[in-house]
């Protein structure tokens, strides 16, 4: 028998159960809605996740830490191992990171504890300063607008693009070009100091330990998505000048050079070089975690995620399919005459199973097109919705459901198996039918 | 001319619960070519499961069927095959698809021979003309008329050009009119194509115009007349 026939037949027969057909196919239309929606929302959520973390060239960074970290990176951090280097990283931890194969720069970054609280021209807020000394010698900085520091030791700062979000500020040019104020620690000895005399009384010491300074600062950009959006970011030379301390009317004491970098920020010739400079680094016993290995992690919490959301999915395939498989029983049943009558005339046991499989095939191909087209709208609405309430928030729009074709297309395959596994215990059924015992009853 | 079919030592039992039930016992039957051949008998003789055994239906459990001088192998593809091509089926209540036209329903046998579409459809729309039906052609089957149906029953029959038509209580559903008037169908069909009929009835009257009548009782032959 042609193809052709196959699907003519298995057409008219669909047809001719109207009802039962179509609640089959919605069973299994649900089904295929429910697996779409929900790997369109696992792939989405793994997307999201990479270009959320790794804008533009972050994906080539590694951040160097004195202290080596253990392999087993978690969201939370790492265990860290004491070692030779955990003493502090300095500018020879640069040269020896700048003389790694594969490293294009390495720009160090260290935190500024003196500098406490920020306040910003005309706003009536007051920050916590979680200030950092960065060295943009090679462009370490993303900035989403303004420019970058105009001399080493200037008194400029660029500021995290979270600030801007928090402080519901949507135009850039609002806040480039303000003054902030910075408050220091009690006692600050820093650049900008006022320190007592060597002729101060007692009392004009207490006073100075009990009292903050201020000190003033120009912001000339401000940061991109990433690691840095909800930092303050400074020269690395002031930085220095305001960690080094006027402890006696004649000496002065760099702490940063005593307590070393925060950390460096190497950044290799491309994402592919990571892993090779990685291991290097930890063979020089530095710690070292890069923005790859941490989407590496989130990637494999999101394929759990998508193995239990695709399990769930394919249930209820399953479950649809059960459907199917109790339909074409009922057809089976009620078509031994016709079953008896193409026999009769010729039909093999063989035609009579293809002639059922054909029915749960179309059934199946029927209820996954619909099922992937409703899923991949679903998913567009998804988006929609998300974006509509990213938006009032004054948050980044990001696709959290993303239905690619390939996505719709193998659910309708996946669907149609699944239909045509179902269909083949009636197809057996059916074609197992005696002939005789049939004709003998009409 | 020899036989057509050929029926050695054929027995068929059935089994209802634990009863086995011997429906047909050591038959020996030969079938000219286009011989018109009444097979009669009381309802549960053996009739419609000898009918079966003769149109490749169902499968002897001893004994042999042959047609054409060959054995028949009991194969699905060798049985399905053959009732295809050498046999042609008639039934009491028709057995025709009723949501098909009276062309499809003609067409049934060609499209399980895997015969292209315009092909059949002309076969078709000429066997349907020679049962004087080639206006219904395209009438669902379940609108037509009880002789019109059976005669598109004939007509599926005849359309691959078989040696045997095996007909079960052909005029069993319908008024003597009717009946009468297929009766000369299947006589004139076998007269003008040479084709063998084989028809079960328990109508003595309608068995008398068979060339030749078998009568059945618990399974076995029991006598042979030949009535013309």
């Amino acid at each position: 028998m042609r193809v052709s026939d196959y699907i003519q037949i298995a057409h008219r027969e669909i047809t001719r159960q109207r009802i039962r057909s179509a609640l089959t196919v919605l069973a299994l239309a649900i089904s295929t809605v429910i697996l779409v929606t929900l790997a369109a929302i696992s792939l989405g959520g793994r997307q999201a996740i990479t270009t959320k973390l790794a804008p533009d060239d972050a994906l080539a960074n590694i951040i160097v830490t004195s202290n080596k970290m253990s392999a087993n990176i978690s969201f939370f951090g790492s265990v860290q191992e004491a070692n030779d280097k955990t003493a502090k990283l300095d500018d020879n931890s640069v040269a020896e990171l700048l003389n790694i194969p594969g490293v294009k720069n390495a720009s160090p970054r260290a935190g500024v504890w003196e500098l406490q609280k920020f306040n910003i021209e005309g706003i009536d807020k007051t920050f916590v300063a979680q200030a950092q000394g960065v060295s943009d010698s090679g462009q370490s900085i993303t900035l989403s607008a303004g420019k970058s520091f105009s001399a080493p030791t200037a008194r400029e700062v660029i500021l995290g693009q979270a600030y801007l979000k928090d402080l519901g500020l949507a135009k850039t040019e609002n806040i480039i070009g303000k003054k902030i104020t910075f408050t220091t620690q009690n006692g600050y000895r820093g650049d900008g100091a006022v320190v007592p005399g060597v002729r101060a009384t007692q009392s004009q010491y207490d006073d100075f330990n009990k009292t903050p300074a201020k000190l003033t600062a120009t912001v000339v950009g401000i940061t991109g998505a990433g690691s840095d959006e909800n930092k303050l970011l400074i020269p690395l030379e002031w930085a220095r000048q305001v960690r080094t301390a006027q402890i006696s009317p004649t000496e002065k004491k760099d702490y940063l050079a005593e307590d070393g970098y925060s950390s460096i920020l190497v950044n290799t010739v491309s994402p592919a070089a990571v892993k090779q400079v990685g291991t290097a680094i930890s063979q020089l016993g530095y710690g070292q975690v890069s923005t790859g290995a941490i989407i590496e992690k989130l990637t494999q919490f999101s394929t759990i995620m998508w193995l239990i959301l695709g399990s769930v999915a394919l249930v209820a395939l399953l479950a649809a399919s059960l459907g199917i498989v109790n339909t074409m029983l009922m057809t089976v049943s009620e078509q031994r005459y016709i079953i008896g009558i193409w026999r009769a005339v010729g039909a093999r046991r063989r035609v009579i199973a293809g002639i059922f499989l054909v029915q749960a095939a179309f059934m199946g191909i029927l209820g996954g097109t619909i099922g992937a087209a409703a899923g991949w709208y679903a998913s567009a609405m998804v988006n929609e919705r998300i974006a509509a309430i990213l938006q009032t928030q004054n948050l980044p729009v990001v696709d959290l459901a993303a239905a690619p074709l390939w996505l719709c297309v193998g659910s309708v395959i996946l669907a149609t198996v699944f239909a045509i596994l179902a269909g083949l215990y009636p197809a057996w059924r059916a074609a197992r039918q005696d002939p005789s015992k049939i004709l003998h009853s009409i | 001319m020899g036989p057509v079919i050929v029926l050695s030592k054929v027995s068929k039992t059935f089994r209802v619960g634990r009863e086995r039930i011997r429906a047909v016992a050591d038959v020996d039957l030969s079938v000219q070519k286009g011989e018109i051949l009444a097979i009669v008998g009381p309802s549960g003789s053996g009739k419609t499961t000898l009918a079966h055994l003769i149109g490749g239906l169902s499968r002897p459990d001893e004994g042999s069927v042959s047609a054409g001088g060959q054995m028949l192998r009991t194969r699905d593809k060798i049985l399905s095959k053959y009732r295809n091509q050498k046999i042609g089926f008639v039934f009491q209540t028709f057995g025709l698809l009723p949501h098909y036209s009276a062309l499809e329903n003609v067409s049934m046998p060609l499209v399980v021979a895997g015969m292209r579409r315009r092909r059949r459809r002309e076969l078709a729309l000429k066997t349907l003309a020679a049962v004087g039906l080639e206006k219904q052609a395209k009438q669902r089957a379940e609108t037509l008329s009880g002789g019109q149906r059976q005669r598109v029953a004939i007509a599926r029959a005849l359309v691959t050009s078989p040696q045997v038509i095996i007909a079960d209580e052909p005029t069993g559903s319908l008024d003597s009119e009717n009946g009468e008037q297929i009766m000369q169908l299947l006589e004139r069909l076998s007269r003008i194509q040479d084709i063998t009929v084989i028809f079960v009835t328990h109508d003595l009257t309608l068995a008398k115009r068979a060339d030749r009548i078998v009568h059945m009782r618990d399974g076995q032959l029991t006598e042979a007349d030949h009535a013309r």
